[in-house]
């Protein structure tokens, strides 16, 4: 009998507390957004998954290698994060790399200035950092990581949390998913309070042909630009850059099909149940995973608006005025973004086509909260 | 300038502190703007180059095409020649 009572003791039903219940019902939620609501499905469910098994007690699968005291007792879930983001931070460049492969810089190419947008867009970022600071419950490197989730874009958030404040990576990956996930409640109003109805309506004329030659300098000169500039931009920028001349030289079929297909799928497997493992009560519940809530959701909605106002502000001085709506696009978020200015523009005139227009500034979004990710790197890591 | 210390918790807030994150916010977006800005005119730059590189492709496939054309001429013309004699 008292053998049976220790194996009671020692299982994870007798140590299980209230904050475990409740983070195991956050799992679960994230689990059926996935699957019955299909947002952002193949993040939120491995997401929700890691999240379940961060909060089962007792299984010593989070344990680092670096705390483990004896062979075989770092955990799983510990060795990924510790050699896939902690200590090498191999897995958002990874997922760049199948983003690049995915990635079509027609647009950006045949409209040069929407790259502008992409910039301006990466504001949300400072002024959500700013807001942390003056919280006074952050230190400068948190800031940068809390900040960053306005550039709605997983890779790079996780790629700078990993690097500058580890200890919030479980927290501003998952905020910065959620918030890509609710976009589209997001941005919306937004984009419907900063213009006008005729703003909206504003029909941008076809992009024109772009050439093989275009598609492939871009990347290339891109690439070498920007990293001589931002070197600690490298690991995003440059594995962006290779997948897309991957896909753009048309001669390597079966290495775009690998990094836009397995390789991209694998990573995202352990990068987001690894994520998810970081979602633990004890880092959840505390006054500063609010606050990083509502800073991820003003640095969104700053991103949207600066995004907004941008494109107005570069109408002053245009002949063929472009739709402001496709400044919002800005902030990443490929192609959610992009979509809801398409969605938003529709609503108020059919005959506004905003999607190849928006898909410029999404993707110089990319860029562009890689590069203040490198930035941050430059001057915090 | 100690803003925010009420709590063991909160971090200490000091003018150093501010300072860096005023040169990072100032670093961060110049960095951001001056690149994309840089990478703007690169594209403009492309775009000429691809139009110019273009045209001149065009220009040397049309007189190739030119070249072929009157050697064929020449070659019928030649081969008539004979049968006419």
């Amino acid at each position: 009998m008292q053998e049976l009572i220790n194996f009671f003791n020692s299982s994870g039903a007798y140590s299980i507390g209230w904050q475990q219940l409740i983070m195991l019902s956050i799992g679960i939620f994230f689990i059926y957004l996935a699957i019955k609501k299909e947002m952002e499905p193949y993040e939120l469910l491995p997401i929700g998954l890691g999240v379940l098994i961060a909060n089962l007690p007792g299984t010593n699968m989070l344990v680092s290698p670096e705390n483990a005291v004896s062979y075989q007792e770092a955990g799983l879930f510990g060795i990924i994060f510790y050699y896939g983001l902690a200590f090498w931070n191999i897995l958002p460049p990874i997922i760049f790399l199948g983003i690049g492969s995915l990635t079509d810089f027609t647009s950006l190419i045949a409209n040069p200035k929407t790259l502008l947008l992409g910039a301006a867009a990466q504001i949300g970022i400072f002024i959500a950092f700013w807001g942390a600071i003056l919280t006074g419950q952050f230190n400068i490197s948190q800031a940068a990581s809390i900040g960053i989730i306005g550039g709605a874009d997983g890779p790079t958030t996780i790629f700078l949390s990993a690097l500058i404040a580890p200890e919030l990576l479980g927290i501003t990956a998952v905020i910065a998913y959620s918030y890509m996930a609710t976009i589209a409640f997001i941005q919306p109003p937004i984009m419907k309070l900063l213009t006008t109805k005729k703003e909206r309506g504003i029909v941008m004329s076809v992009p024109r042909d772009v050439s093989k030659l275009e598609k492939l300098l871009l990347p290339s000169v891109a690439m070498i630009i920007i990293i001589l500039i931002v070197p600690k931009s490298a690991p995003l920028i440059s594995m962006l850059m290779i997948g897309n001349l991957f896909k753009e030289s048309g001669v390597v079929p079966r290495l775009t099909s690998a990094s836009s297909n397995e390789i991209l799928n694998i990573a995202t497997i352990f990068l987001m149940l690894t994520v998810g493992t970081q979602l633990s009560a004890e880092r959840v519940f505390n006054i500063e995973t609010l606050l990083i809530l509502f800073l991820g959701l003003l640095a969104f909605s700053c991103g949207t608006a600066t995004g907004l106002l941008s494109a107005k502000f570069m109408n002053i001085f245009l002949k063929n005025k472009i739709n402001p709506l496709i400044g919002s696009a800005g902030v990443s978020a490929v192609p959610m973004a992009a979509r809801i200015s398409h969605h938003i523009g529709q609503e108020t005139n059919e005959k506004v086509f905003l999607l190849p227009h928006a898909m410029g500034p999404n993707v110089a979004g990319v860029i562009g909260s890689a590069v203040v990710a490198g930035v941050f790197v430059s001057f915090l890591a | 300038m100690n803003l925010l210390i009420s709590k063991e918790s909160f971090v200490l807030l000091d003018s150093d502190m501010i300072n860096q994150a005023v040169k990072l916010t100032f670093l961060g977006i110049g960095i951001v703007f001056a690149l994309l800005i840089v990478l703007t005119l690169l594209v403009y730059a492309i775009g000429v180059i691809n139009k110019y590189g273009f045209r001149n492709i065009k220009k040397h496939a049309d007189s190739k095409n030119y070249a072929i054309a009157a050697l064929a001429a020449v070659s019928a013309i030649k081969q008539k020649q004979p049968k006419e004699k």
